[in-house]
């Protein structure tokens, strides 16, 4: 498995693992805030509800202090009919009479009180005794003031005996008359106003059991089926009710959602089946994960049309890459820290090798040993040696080597980054052969000069400075052939060319392997001679004039003019020093003219 | 030639920096998102009440349904200006309120009984000062009259024999009445009623021409029907409230309760609340002075 492959792999395995932890992470978010979201808008509907019932109690306690106010009003009146028509200073009050005044203005009972407080007249419609009965009323400071003559009267409405009366007293005399009505509920008409009709005629959110206690008891409900042991379930403080919120009761083994809030002395509660109240849920996670799921083809559609750009740009690349790769004998990849070599294109003798020897060291070696020319195996293992490739390419943009193989072709190493990681340091780097064989026979053929086989004047001008800083010191003679003209006019160009070609044979004699001979005009030919002294050039000078004159026949006479420069220290360049000897050869060449014209 | 020109190689690195970044910022979004989804799900709740007060001496407080000193708010818990100033004192004092809701008429006996250990829900000591064992006034109410606007009845000077007054029996208003100290007519006549609420149903009736009761109660009424009451500008007279024990009483309650209701009255504190409930008498009101 390549590194790419792994990497691939392990971003898979990445992407695969982000994206179930993100999908766990999504819907457990979509739960809690889809759980919340239904119990806040229950708990909306909840208090839009408890208002409703607050101002419906709100209704109905107003409603039912008037129709007591009424009561008492119209018990009032009765009272005064009655002190008004029987006054005790002209009418003897007994229990008879008071009897017919209970029956005629349909009291419940009534009694009469002397200035000492002593009951002396009564009646009650069910036997029961008023004195008793409204003991705490007679005692109270209104009545005892109308003891004391204060023209003040008393009404009031009590539960006596699970029974609501409306009671007034008022001054009767010297003492009191207290009369009472029963409150009995009034039956239904288009005036009433009842809360269990508020709530069965109207219609609540989330369809929740609406219901109002006072103290433990049901006093009204939208639910028929409500019993006592809910009411009891909650009136007790085993709930948790919280403040601000949504209690959770559970009930017959139902999960309800309860809220609750008082009205004076009446309980006000709403129960929502879960089921209810969670009914948004599921349609809450559904739609985020659908919103989430657009978001991903939105992504993944923006992906894929970068990833097409990025393709697009990418085969570009490649096709360029193979484009230029024809013109490359070999291209492969080398990855720097695994040290595997992938072959792009490959000739076949490298091909044969790769196939056998994959391991870079090993292949290189083998390479070099195979295919590599003896003279250029220490350019290649220098140019490709791994461990220290890194540090040469720092600041570089490519490394190459001229070198050869065994059948003497010329190919150019090249070593190219190709790839570094995020900190920028080099991963794998292309190495790729490109043959320069007929760049390389075309620089020879520009450089030769090719009557005499010596190099040209382009050699000379393409030698750098180098040449002198190395090879100190350096000795250039200039030899410029005499008689070439006469020869030319004489005989013909064909043995004036002879000339030529005797004096290059002479020439590239006497330079051997260590001096650079050159032909660099029609009759002038140049010896750059590396660490060599004036003296030393000299001699090669007396040399070469004998082996001239060696050359010579009965026909043609070979001999030359020579100027001689030597450069021994840095100061100078290849030109000044070769204009030097160039002078220095005219000044001979004049003597021979002057010599000639002397004969 | 050379091959440089064929590799992407310079881009490859601001690409891979690049979709990092994109990675952390989707991460960092994540996490937002993450934040803000509890910060939206986690709601604190305010316990009802915390351990320490487990330890603390409790003070039984009776009460009754009295707005605005006494009542039950939406959520069921007690409110009101008295309930206030209770929780506060209590909580200065180091002393943990329990509210009893009982009946008026049967204060006395359960006062006796032990079942309550005090009264505090708009009582006045005026007349009663031998009957209870008082603490120091804590609050002053003042008493005035209100009426139908259509009355005709502009001050205190045109309540005359021909016109009824409602009252609550039994409270410091009736009892002035009836002694005629005060600085109307008093051939005025008087209509005790067992309750606030008869009082205002008959004055909203027409059965009575008036209603006294501290302007607390009356501002109540004329913010629950607007437009239709006028409270006298014409105060009749003022009320101390104060905190009755059972007369005898001998603990150590009356005294830590007289200090900090001292110190709440000079502190503003208790004048903090009743003016939070003045607030509220614009939306609703009922109630009177006992």
């Amino acid at each position: 498995m390549t590194n790419d492959e792994r990497r691939l792999r392990r971003k898979a395995l990445v992407t695969a693992a982000i994206c179930v932890v993100a999908s766990a992470v999504l819907l457990g978010l979509l739960y809690v805030v889809g759980t919340h979201r239904c119990l806040d808008k229950t708990l909306g509907f909840g208090q839009e509800t408890m208002v409703f019932l607050k101002n419906a109690c709100e209704k109905y306690d107003r409603y039912e202090q008037g129709r007591k106010t009424e009561a008492t009003h119209n018990l009032d009146a009765a009272l005064e009919s009655f002190s008004t028509f029987l006054p005790p200073d002209r009418v003897e009050v007994n229990d008879d009479r008071v009897e017919e005044y209970v029956h005629s203005e349909h009291l419940s009972g009534m009694l009469v009180m002397d200035a000492d407080s002593h009951m002396t007249a009564h009646y009650d419609i069910d036997g029961r005794d008023p004195l008793m009965l409204w003991r705490e009323e007679l005692a109270c400071s209104s009545v005892a003031s109308m003891y004391r003559g204060s023209k003040v009267s008393y009404s009031t409405v009590v539960e006596r005996r699970d029974v609501d009366f409306a009671v007034s007293v008022v001054p009767y005399g010297d003492g009191v008359a207290l009369g009472y009505r029963s409150l009995a509920p009034e039956p239904a008409d288009d005036y009433s106003y009842t809360i269990a009709d508020v709530l069965v005629n109207n219609t609540f959110h989330q369809s929740p059991t609406v219901f109002v206690m006072r103290g433990a008891q049901i006093v009204s409900s939208n639910d028929s089926t409500v019993d006592i042991a809910l009411a009891r379930l909650l009136a007790d403080s085993g709930i948790d009710w919280k403040d601000e919120g949504l209690s959770r009761v559970e009930y017959r083994g139902s999960t309800w959602y309860a809220v609750r809030a008082a009205y004076k002395d009446y309980r006000l509660f709403a129960l929502y089946p879960k089921s209810e109240v969670m009914s948004g849920r599921i349609s809450f996670i559904t739609a985020g994960v659908l919103a989430f799921l657009v978001f991903l083809v939105v992504v993944l559609l923006v992906r894929i049309v970068a990833d097409r750009r990025n393709l697009a740009e990418k085969d570009k690349q490649l096709g360029i890459i193979n484009a230029i790769s024809t013109t490359y004998e070999s291209t492969l990849l080398l990855h720097l820290d695994t040290l595997e070599i992938e072959g792009i294109n490959m000739s076949p003798s490298v091909a044969k090798i790769f196939a056998e020897h994959s391991e870079a060291y090993d292949f290189f070696a083998t390479v070099c040993r195979d295919i590599v020319s003896p003279e250029s195996r220490e350019a290649v293992m220098e140019l490709l040696d791994i461990k220290t490739l890194r540090d040469r390419m720092e600041g570089v943009p490519y490394l190459d080597a001229e070198v050869r193989d065994c059948r003497g072709t010329w190919y150019s190493l090249q070593v190219v980054p190709q790839r570094r990681d995020e900190r920028g340091r080099l991963e794998s780097v292309v190495v790729a052969t490109h043959n320069i064989s007929m760049t390389k026979r075309a620089e020879e053929l520009s450089f030769q000069d090719k009557l005499t086989g010596l190099r040209n004047r382009n050699y000379l001008e393409s030698l750098g400075d180098d040449l002198v800083n190395e090879s100190l010191p350096v000795s250039v003679i200039m030899m410029d052939c005499n008689f070439l003209k006469r020869t030319n006019d004489l005989y013909g160009h064909e043995m004036g060319d002879e000339l030529l070609r005797r004096t290059a044979s002479v020439l590239r004699r006497a330079a051997g392997e260590k001096f650079v001979p050159m032909r660099i005009g029609g009759d002038e030919f140049l010896l750059i001679c590396p660490h060599t002294d004036r003296e030393s050039a000299c001699e090669v000078v007396q040399d070469l004039r004998l082996s001239l004159a060696a050359a010579s026949d009965e026909v043609l006479t070979v001999s030359a003019s020579f100027g001689v420069a030597t450069a021994e220290a840095p100061d100078y360049t290849l030109t000044e020093i070769y204009h030097i000897a160039d002078h220095n050869m005219y000044q001979e060449k004049r003597k021979v003219h002057a010599r000639e014209a002397d004969c | 030639m050379n091959l440089i020109c064929c590799f992407d190689e310079k881009s490859r690195v601001p690409r891979r920096i690049k979709r990092g970044a994109i990675v952390s910022s989707v991460l960092i979004l994540l996490v937002a998102v993450c934040a803000v989804a509890l910060t939206y799900t986690v709601r604190s709740s305010s316990t009802s009440s915390s351990e320490a007060d487990k330890d603390l001496p409790v003070l039984k407080i009776g009460v009754t349904d009295n707005d605005p000193y006494v009542y039950i708010d939406t959520t069921g818990d007690y409110a009101g200006i008295d309930i206030d100033i209770a929780r506060e004192a209590c909580k200065r004092a180091g002393i943990k309120p329990q509210f009893v809701d009982i009946s008026w008429n049967d204060r006395d006996r359960l006062l006796k009984n032990g079942d309550i250990d005090c009264l505090w829900c708009d009582y006045s000591p005026c007349y009663r000062e031998d009957e209870y064992y008082w603490t120091e006034p804590y609050l002053t109410l003042t008493v005035s009259v209100a009426t139908k606007k259509t009355s005709g009845i502009k001050s205190l000077a045109y309540l005359d024999g021909s016109k009824t007054v409602a009252v609550i029996a039994g409270s410091v208003s009736e009892r002035r009445l009836l002694a005629g100290d005060l600085e109307f007519s008093s051939d005025v006549h008087v209509k005790s009623y067992g309750s606030a609420e008869l009082c205002k149903a008959a004055l909203v009736k027409g059965y009575v021409d008036c209603w006294m009761a501290d302007v607390q109660s009356l501002d109540c009424l004329v913010a629950q029907y607007p437009g239709l009451y006028r409270v006298l500008a014409d105060n009749v007279m003022t009320v101390d409230l104060g905190v009755a024990f059972k007369d005898g009483y001998e603990g150590e309650y009356v005294k830590n309760l007289n200090t900090v209701l001292f110190e709440m009255d000079r502190d503003g504190t208790i004048e903090r609340i009743v003016g939070k409930y003045k607030a509220r008498a614009t939306t609703d009101g009922q109630g009177a002075e006992s």
